[in-house]
């Protein structure tokens, strides 16, 4: 099989002039001598894989059709151990800050006083949400989970490009994923040093028990789904196995007089002491918020607020996942743990700023135009790929709401060979590790390395045609040939 | 254990019992046709009427024929009682109750859905049907043994089990009214094939090996329908079952008004004198039999699924 010359933009495994990258040798041979029968082989396996394991993801638009197999390349994605240590520390030190920043919010409002952020952009945000206040969390931990995508710019240099702070998805796929791997690569698999994944569910419930409400040794903990129709559900159901947890849906839940949780069981009810929702808060507590909310459960914030059970992550930690919050990361970083960022932001417009919404409107070809609170790739402007009806649609959007939106420069994203059509081809990826906050705190070995399947693509989300690599943090051996 | 997931559980386990007992329905009366003299063999239609499915053939079908009947019973994925449809059903309340289930009852699940939606439709005719057929009762016999092997003893396993039992003991309660009425109705007309066709209708209830070894190889009236209801030694006959749901439900938090009704089953299944019988009684039997059991169903329902 052909590989290519990496020449406009990083590539994972390939360098400029087409050789492998150090940790890669092994994975760039092996591909060289595929022969296409081979490569549709292993890609026939891995197809047969996933729909015998039923890996699937819900796309709404499709009607009937409820599940869709997992999209999956077979190549996997390399970084090397000492690379990636690094990458953990920033991932760590980035969430310390993150939930510091969203405790001060609620509480202390330090950060407003030393004039780092201005104090109206946060509360104008549609993600702040004042039944927060004077709330204390155990561990003053806010956003347990959150999971940050990172992309590699054309140095190579790691980059965040958005953190995830209130219900991130996607750690299944990295689990299986990886099942997958050893099932169709296992002589690949062998030859390297490949750090596992697949203690996640262990580290999730370490980190779930750690802030329980009660003292229990083996606390009550239940994942709260919006059911079946979600598009996540597959990894609801799976981590609730994985963990020996209860998968509860709104209708499961009742809060008493006393505001403690329960959960209806064949036995009676029965005491919640920890949820790790996976439905949006707006739609938690109908008492609270959205009072059409089916999926939640009325009375949960008040249970909440009395310290009766803990929200996994809390109400409110959207405030840092606010997309021109993001902005100041950096700031916060420096203001809250007095050390420099060791992770990089992408330079951030804020539309707010009069002057800054003229010069993005003047640049709309030029730049990514982004809503402040959206997720999984909705309402983006992808300038340079637009059309002027899209760039108009925009320019009308800045000037009736500025405040709503961000605008970044279009960021190179690196590029990794995967298979289309029987071929090695370059095509876009980011990663999403998964940084657990409780008592302690902890990093996915490696992430969810998702792929833009379309040609030049830089859209890696799976609702708009993604697929995935499996990701393998490699320890390098000195004397390795 | 969650109300919500006890439910699914219970459907799960009765849709695998169900299409199961479906399958193996259709295999053997597809044996016991073929081997039937031309002109003496019992009606296609037969197979409907054991599942009560009657009326609801009669509006979405136009016409009683073999083809239809076994379109309606294998492919069709809007009946209740149809082979896909079932598993369709079982393999959806596995995938809401996999957090309870060991991993690979989903997959296998899974699996034997992904067969049953990709081969039903070209399996209706006679040459691909019994392949079709015996793939499917192989691979649910598989699952049920590895929920049999894997599964943790607690209530999640009762409530499987109950499942099972309830859907078990109502299909071998219709096939007796049904298949034994049919026999019993040509008492005077075919006496040479009574015995084979008591055989059959033991064979469609895995029966009859077990059958033999009690009763000796001589095949009659009487003695089937002793078997059937009352050998508490083999798993398939009422009072098997009724007993194993008695001990399930033992274990179960507030199950007295459970056992009330278990013990109006025993009674029933006691006072049924199986000498002499005429179509009557068995379908006297049959109704109560089966006013029983929806009350046993209320009974889940009131007691644990809707609490």
């Amino acid at each position: 099989m052909k590989l290519y010359q990496a020449k406009k933009h990083f590539d994972e495994l390939l360098t400029q002039s087409g050789n492998s990258r150090r940790a890669s040798r092994q994975i760039i041979r092996w591909l060289e001598k595929a022969t296409v029968e081979e490569i549709k082989e292993r890609n026939n396996a891995a197809s047969l894989t996933i729909r015998k394991m039923g890996i699937s993801y819900t796309i709404y638009s499709e009607g009937n059709n409820l599940d869709r197999a997992w999209p999956f390349d077979i190549i996997p994605r390399i970084i090397p151990f000492a690379e990636w240590a690094k990458v953990q520390k920033g991932l760590i030190q980035r969430t310390k800050a993150l939930n510091h920043f969203i405790h001060d919010v609620y509480n202390e409002n330090k950060i407003f006083h030393e004039k780092i952020i201005p104090k109206e952009l946060v509360l104008k945000s549609p993600n702040y949400r004042k039944e927060c206040i004077g709330i204390k969390p155990k561990h003053k931990i806010w956003a347990h989970i959150c999971g940050s995508d990172l992309i590699r710019n054309h140095h190579g240099e790691f980059q965040v490009l958005e953190d995830n702070l209130r219900v991130p998805s996607g750690i299944v796929y990295m689990i299986e994923n990886r099942e997958i791997t050893k099932r169709i690569l296992p002589d690949l698999f062998s030859d390297h040093s490949v750090l596992p994944v697949d203690d996640y569910p262990a580290q999730l419930y370490k980190t779930l028990n750690s802030v329980s409400a009660s003292g229990d040794k083996r606390p009550c903990i239940v994942i709260l789904t919006p059911g079946i129709f979600n598009s996540a559900y597959f990894e609801h159901a799976f981590l609730a196995q994985q963990m020996g947890a209860e998968l509860v849906e709104g209708i499961d839940l009742t809060v008493s007089r006393d505001n403690f949780v329960y959960m209806k069981t064949v036995s009676g009810p029965l005491k919640v002491d920890v949820i790790y929702r996976r439905i949006n808060e707006e739609f938690l507590d109908p008492e609270v918020f959205r009072n059409d909310s089916l999926l939640g459960c009325k009375g949960l914030m008040r249970a909440w607020r009395q310290g009766n059970v803990s929200i996994v992550n809390a109400p409110g930690s959207g405030i840092a996942d606010d997309k021109a919050i993001y902005a100041y990361v950096p700031k916060m970083i420096r203001f809250y743990l007095k050390e420099d960022p060791i992770i990089k932001n992408i330079e951030t417009y804020l539309c707010r700023e009069p002057s800054v919404a003229q010069y993005v409107t003047q640049n709309l070809d030029k730049l990514v135009v982004k809503p402040v609170n959206e997720s999984g790739g909705k309402g983006i402007l992808i300038g340079p790929s637009s059309t002027s009806t899209e760039r108009k649609t925009f320019a009308n959007l800045l000037k009736k709401t500025p405040e709503l939106f961000v605008a970044q420069p279009t960021i190179s994203l690196s590029t990794a060979p995967t298979i289309i059509q029987n071929e090695a081809t370059p095509r876009h990826i980011d990663l999403r590790p998964f940084i657990l906050s409780g008592k302690n705190s902890w990093v996915s070995a490696g992430g969810l390395t998702r792929v833009a399947l379309k040609e030049g693509s830089l859209i890696v989300n799976s609702s708009q045609g993604g697929g995935s690599k499996d990701t393998w943090i490699i320890e390098e051996k000195n004397n390795a040939v | 254990m969650l109300s919500s997931v006890a439910e699914r559980l219970y459907w799960m386990s009765r849709y695998l019992e169900r299409s199961e007992n479906v399958a193996r329905l259709v295999q053997s009366y597809n044996h016991l046709i073929f081997d039937i003299p031309i002109g003496a063999e019992p009606d296609w239609f037969i197979l409907i009427e054991v599942l009560d499915a009657d009326e609801t053939f009669d509006h979405v079908i136009n016409e009683r024929n073999e083809t239809n009947v076994h379109r309606f019973l294998i492919s069709r994925t809007t009946i209740s009682n149809s082979i896909t449809y079932s598993i369709n059903s079982a393999r959806e309340n596995a995938r809401t109750t996999r957090d309870v289930l060991p991993e690979d009852v989903w997959e296998q699940a899974n699996q034997l859905h992904i067969y049953a939606s990709e081969n039903a439709s070209k399996s209706v005719g006679r040459r691909s049907r019994l392949v079709f057929l015996e793939e499917i009762i192989k691979r649910l016999q598989a699952l049920n043994g590895l929920i049999e092997s894997s599964v943790l003893r607690d209530d999640a396993y009762r409530f499987i089990s109950i499942g099972r039992k309830i859907e078990r003991a109502d299909m071998t309660a219709r096939i007796l009214k049904v298949a034994g009425g049919d026999i019993l109705s040509r008492e005077n007309q075919f006496i040479d094939l009574q015995p084979f066709l008591w055989g059959a209708l033991l064979d469609a209830l895995y029966a009859k090996s077990a059958f033999r070894r009690i009763k000796g190889p001589v095949i009659s009236k009487e003695q089937t329908l002793d078997f059937i209801l009352n050998c508490t030694n083999f798993p398939r006959s009422i009072s098997h079952c009724i007993n194993d749901i008695d001990r399930e439900v033992t274990n179960l938090p507030e199950s007295s008004e459970l056992k009330i009704i278990l013990k109006r089953q025993k009674r029933l299944i006691n006072k049924y004198n199986v000498k002499d019988v005429c179509f009557e009684q068995i379908e006297k039997f049959n109704k109560e039999f089966q006013n029983n059991l929806s009350a046993m169903n209320k009974t889940l329902y009131k007691n644990w699924f809707d609490r």
